[in-house]
């Protein structure tokens, strides 16, 4: 008998996923553990977006069908076949025991309702809060993602916010009924490298305060080294590679998880080049890999004679009033 | 916003001169009133006609007369109809309400059908659900609706005597004259619904409400109506316009004592007064409604309400 931290919450089982007669996910199989983080990576279109909408059973609406496999969820009635559940039963895990943050944090949000009303909403529903008592909560949760003037907050809408600030928000609506899974897909994808990092952080600091099992999707393995335990390395609907980080990228197997680590610029390897400089890319080639293109310094600028565009004593000023009231111009300052 | 109102409130100003302008003078462009009066009676010397056209105001130059119509628009007083001379206040006053609650229940009436089918049909799209009510309302769109309203005549008065032919007499009456229009209207406004419910359903905010665990219900009617009810509105609103046009017609069929039966008397007899009236008074219910879809978009999207 496993003792009950090593017991996998999540366990997907021999899933096949079909979009009418195309085979997008084969026989796939991997746990997750509460309190680990597991990474799906793999290039787009390898299903692992698919994988997390199957978990979630959101695809289907999209017209997915599972010929065979079994995601078993050990929840608070034991473990049960998410599979095998009415969407009405998913409904009520969806949100509360398993939830999800997305992709696209710009476009996540509903444009019409306030943040508030966006959080509260989970709460309401899956922990019968009444309007105010969400609210109060949906507050805390803004604090916890370290939102600053989370009060105000609740009352501002999407489009006043920017991108790192919506993916806090989606964040703290995610983790509103203190989930035992979140699945994040490709949640720093859109965003500028220094909010990735925020980001990463916060999702980091939550997952132990609240002992989460984490399925994180991504194709970055940068990212991969910064937040997983575990990695699932998918190649188009298969499984190809799984293992603890370390040994992972300590000793790929596969050429495709081979490829996906080369693709991860080495630092300092631009060190004293006075020229930027190209370097072979490792593609997929069949069942192995190649090299495409040839290292080469691109010494193809022409500094001695006058330049193309130059920009002198350039002053853009935006209209005072105006940028007093854009809050959301200042937001983005912060 | 309120910026953006008052520029519309002026623009609509604008558009209320310009359409009564034109009106006021292409009406005159139509024949002479004192002429048609004189139709039939014996002899009649220019010296009569001239007397008569004093009568009636019309020998004043035109910007004179446009002049006096305007001043009494602001007091409600569009003059005396031609035809028995009864004052056309008292007359508009009669027809309106029997045009408006003619219009609002067409109205009701196809945003009531079109928006739950429009939206199965969304949700169901390619589905056996999708095709049928995509060809129902192909069916509705096809019906010229003079030739329904008298196939609705023929079946449900003369027949089976279930509902009266003609006149406004209770909630019977407007069965019939409102399903006709209505049926016109819902059909193009399922595919309408249909086609923006669509596009908002591949918004990813729907996924996320879905992985709320919210129901389907919520999903549909409370985030993806509201993100695709501007383009709807906008349409239902000029639609409205097109309505009091087309009721003209549906208004003669069914007798109905509204604006239209109104207008269309006003212009076999040449009723200078009434027929500015009417046109007046439908312009002004156009831009009026206009005027709240703008104000709507305020209300239903907080992008515009910051701008």
């Amino acid at each position: 008998m496993t003792d009950i931290s090593s017991s996998p919450i999540l366990t997907v089982e021999n899933l096949s996923v079909e979009f009418g007669h195309s085979r997008v996910i084969d026989n796939l199989n991997f746990s997750v553990i509460a309190g680990r983080t597991l990474a799906i990576v793999g290039e787009s279109g390898s299903g692992k977006s698919v994988t997390s909408q199957s978990i979630m059973r959101l695809a289907e609406s999209t017209g997915a069908s599972y010929p065979s496999g079994r995601i078993l969820f050990s929840g608070e009635q034991g473990e049960i076949d998410l599979l095998s559940q009415s969407q009405e039963a998913m409904r009520s895990i969806r949100g509360k025991d398993i939830a999800m943050i997305f992709q696209e944090p710009m476009t996540s949000l509903n444009p019409v309702f306030t943040i508030g009303d966006q959080i509260s909403e989970s709460l309401s529903l899956h922990k019968k809060l009444t309007k105010s008592a969400a609210l109060d909560e949906s507050m805390k949760l803004l604090k916890m993602v370290r939102l600053p003037d989370a009060e105000d907050m609740l009352n501002r809408y999407p489009h006043q916010l920017s991108g790192g600030m919506r993916q806090r928000v989606m964040i703290a609506m995610a983790l509103a009924c203190r989930p035992k899974v979140l699945i994040a897909d490709e949640p720093t994808t859109a965003l500028d490298v220094t909010i990735q990092a925020q980001i990463l952080t916060i999702l980091n600091d939550l997952q132990k305060e609240l002992n989460m099992a984490v399925i994180f999707i991504t194709h970055d393995m940068g990212v991969v080294a910064e937040i997983a335990d575990d990695v699932v390395v998918m190649w188009k609907g298969k499984k190809v590679e799984q293992g603890p980080v370390k040994e992972l990228f300590a000793n790929p197997q596969h050429p495709y998880t081979k490829a996906l680590l080369a693709a991860v610029p080495k630092l300092g390897s631009m060190a004293g080049e006075p020229f930027p400089k190209r370097f072979p890319i490792t593609v997929m080639d069949g069942e192995g890999t190649r090299l495409v293109g040839e290292e080469k310094t691109q010494a193809t600028a022409c500094y001695d004679k006058s330049p193309l565009l130059s920009v002198r004593d350039l002053v853009t000023r935006f209209d005072s009033k105006k940028a007093f009231l854009d809050v959301s111009l200042i937001e983005y300052m912060r | 916003m309120a910026n953006f109102l008052m520029k519309r409130f002026l623009q609509a100003i604008f558009v209320l001169l310009a359409v009564t302008l034109i009106v006021a003078f292409a009406i005159r462009l139509t024949g002479d009133p004192a002429l048609m009066l004189t139709q039939g009676a014996g002899s009649v010397t220019e010296a009569d006609l001239m007397m008569i056209r004093e009568a009636l105001g019309i020998n004043k130059p035109f910007f004179i007369q446009y002049y006096e119509f305007l001043k009494g628009l602001f007091v409600f007083d569009f003059g005396r109809s031609f035809m028995g001379g009864t004052p056309v206040a008292d007359l508009i006053s009669k027809s309106l309400p029997a045009t408006l609650m003619l219009a609002a229940s067409v109205m009701f009436v196809s945003i009531v059908i079109s928006i739950p089918l429009g939206i199965k049909a969304a949700v169901s799209k390619g589905k056996w659900a999708d095709q049928t009510i995509r060809i129902l309302s192909l069916i509705g769109l096809s019906f010229p609706n003079f030739w329904l309203a008298l196939m609705l005549v023929l079946v449900f008065s003369i027949w089976l005597q279930w509902l009266p032919p003609s006149g406004m007499d209770g909630f019977a009456s407007f069965l019939m004259p409102a399903f006709t229009m209505a049926i016109i209207l819902t059909a193009t406004n399922v595919r309408l619904v249909r086609s923006s419910m669509l596009e908002t359903l591949q918004a990813q905010y729907i996924m996320v409400a879905r992985a709320k665990g919210l129901s389907e219900n919520t999903v549909l009617y409370k985030h993806a109506l509201r993100n695709c009810a501007i383009p709807l509105i906008t349409y239902f609103g000029l639609q409205f316009g097109g309505l009091l046009g087309g009721i003209v017609v549906i208004e003669r069929v069914f007798n109905w004592p509204g604006l239209g039966t109104l207008a269309f008397d006003a212009v076999s007899g040449r009723d200078y007064p009434v027929l500015q009236a009417v046109i007046t008074i439908l312009s002004m219910l156009i831009v009026g409604v206009n005027l709240l879809v703008d104000i709507a978009y305020g209300l239903i999207d907080p992008r515009i309400r910051t701008e």
